[in-house]
């Protein structure tokens, strides 16, 4: 098989997204961009994020990887998609990794690691690569919460809008970046429950809600046209969840009760404050 | 006094933690609270009552500080117990803010319950999340 490593098509991401990268505040994940290759190839490796097909394949990749133990990888030739990885992975927050600047060093210690001897590398992506120094190709990095939430919304980026993509970028790192809080209050954030705030942005569309976790891990969507009116929607499932309403205003406005994301349908006027 | 009322001009404080009940919009900004900020149990959702004792915002977050790790994400809630009972009245439901002073396993003589709600008033606890005001820690140093 023949890879060819684009690190201008990289570079050029880079260089869009320099303002976000550099409100990172901590090194980065790693980052490889591997370039037109049948998709049954990339299977060999360990880990892949395939983020410029939001198809069921996508959501195959992102499971396979939440099973492995290395951190995220990000396979894609699309420039666009090259742009949505690096600024997910630039706010993916790892103390032991390195930089975005090195991080086509990182393909290669992949490849040697996975002894892929045989794929034809351009050289060019060796250009003005620093040697990864905070860690080494056997070494396991340990994958943020955060992180996690991120490799599945960038599984997913195509099938929700930008707006709304980039929101949950921000708000899951303001929500999830503290490991040791949501350890220390026993506190799991829930796949199933993103995945379902997820369809639920993608098959209804809304205006894109406030966000926040429940204490037992579930994601909460909230809205509040008004200081005295709130909605919330709690992603129980891949499929629903509960909903809750009041209106300070208007007292008699006021409900709850189980949703599913196909068939949901709110009373007025909790409809139109989505 | 144990159980007496919290009069309707004074504020309860409640400590946000963890930060993950804190909501945010899509920026990453703070825009409230989720109901499980409150706290709530069978007893109703644990406060401080901020002017006990001649006190203020500052040493309330003193007394909260006391009591549980702090950290920098972490937010004050204040709630104006004006605004807890009118919520009640809309909902016919007796809600109000009542001196319940903890002497153990730490000494809290601030401590104040809102009685009138319980863990399944989903309604009453998202109205409530309405009316927190949400504040930085005013400690000494910060």
């Amino acid at each position: 098989m023949s890879m060819n490593l684009r690190p201008s098509a990289l570079q050029d991401a880079l260089a869009a997204d320099a303002i976000l990268c550099s409100q990172a505040s901590t090194p980065i994940d790693y980052f490889q961009v591997v370039l037109p290759s049948p998709v049954d190839q990339l299977l060999r490796w360990d880990s892949v994020i395939k983020i410029d097909n939001g198809g069921p394949s996508a959501n195959k990749y992102a499971g396979h990887f939440l099973s492995q133990d290395s951190g995220v990888h990000v396979f894609t030739s699309q420039a666009a998609a090259i742009r949505q990885a690096t600024m997910l992975l630039a706010s993916i927050s790892n103390p032991h990794i390195v930089s975005v600047e090195q991080g086509q060093t990182s393909l290669y210690e992949l490849v040697a690691d996975r002894k892929t001897s045989s794929l034809d590398i351009d050289q060019r992506a060796s250009i003005a690569v620093k040697p990864a120094t905070a860690r080494t190709p056997t070494q396991k990095i340990a994958r943020s919460t955060a992180g996690i939430f991120l490799a599945l919304l960038a599984a997913r980026h195509d099938s929700i809008n930008a707006e709304s993509f980039h929101g949950l970028v921000r708000q899951v790192l303001a929500i999830l970046s503290d490991d040791d809080e949501l350890a220390s209050h026993r506190i799991m954030p829930r796949v199933e429950s993103f995945e379902g705030l997820l369809n639920f942005l993608s098959v209804r569309k809304p205006t894109h809600p406030n966000l926040s976790l429940s204490r037992d891990g579930r994601f909460v969507a909230s809205w509040s046209p008004t200081p005295k009116s709130k909605l919330t929607l709690t992603f129980k499932t891949r499929n629903g969840g509960d909903w809750v309403g009041v209106n300070l205003v208007d007292p008699r406005s006021k409900g709850n009760g189980p949703f599913e994301t196909t068939s949901l349908k709110l009373p007025e006027p909790f409809a139109d404050w989505m | 006094v144990k159980g007496d009322r919290v009069p309707s001009d004074c504020s309860l404080a409640l400590h946000c933690q963890p930060s993950v009940f804190l909501e945010r919009d899509r920026l990453g900004n703070l825009t409230g609270v989720n109901v499980d900020a409150l706290r709530v149990d069978d007893d109703g959702i644990s406060t401080n009552w901020i002017e006990y004792d001649g006190g203020n915002f500052e040493s309330a977050c003193l007394i909260l500080a006391d009591l549980r790790t702090v950290r920098s994400s972490h937010r004050v809630g204040v709630m104006s117990v004006k605004a807890i009972e009118e919520i009640g009245e809309q909902s016919d439901v007796a809600l109000h803010a009542a001196h319940d002073p903890i002497t153990l396993p730490e000494p809290n003589p601030a401590h104040a319950l809102i009685i009138g709600v319980t863990p399944k008033d989903s309604e009453l606890l998202l109205a409530l999340t309405t009316i927190v005001s949400l504040r930085p820690f005013a400690l000494p140093g910060q």
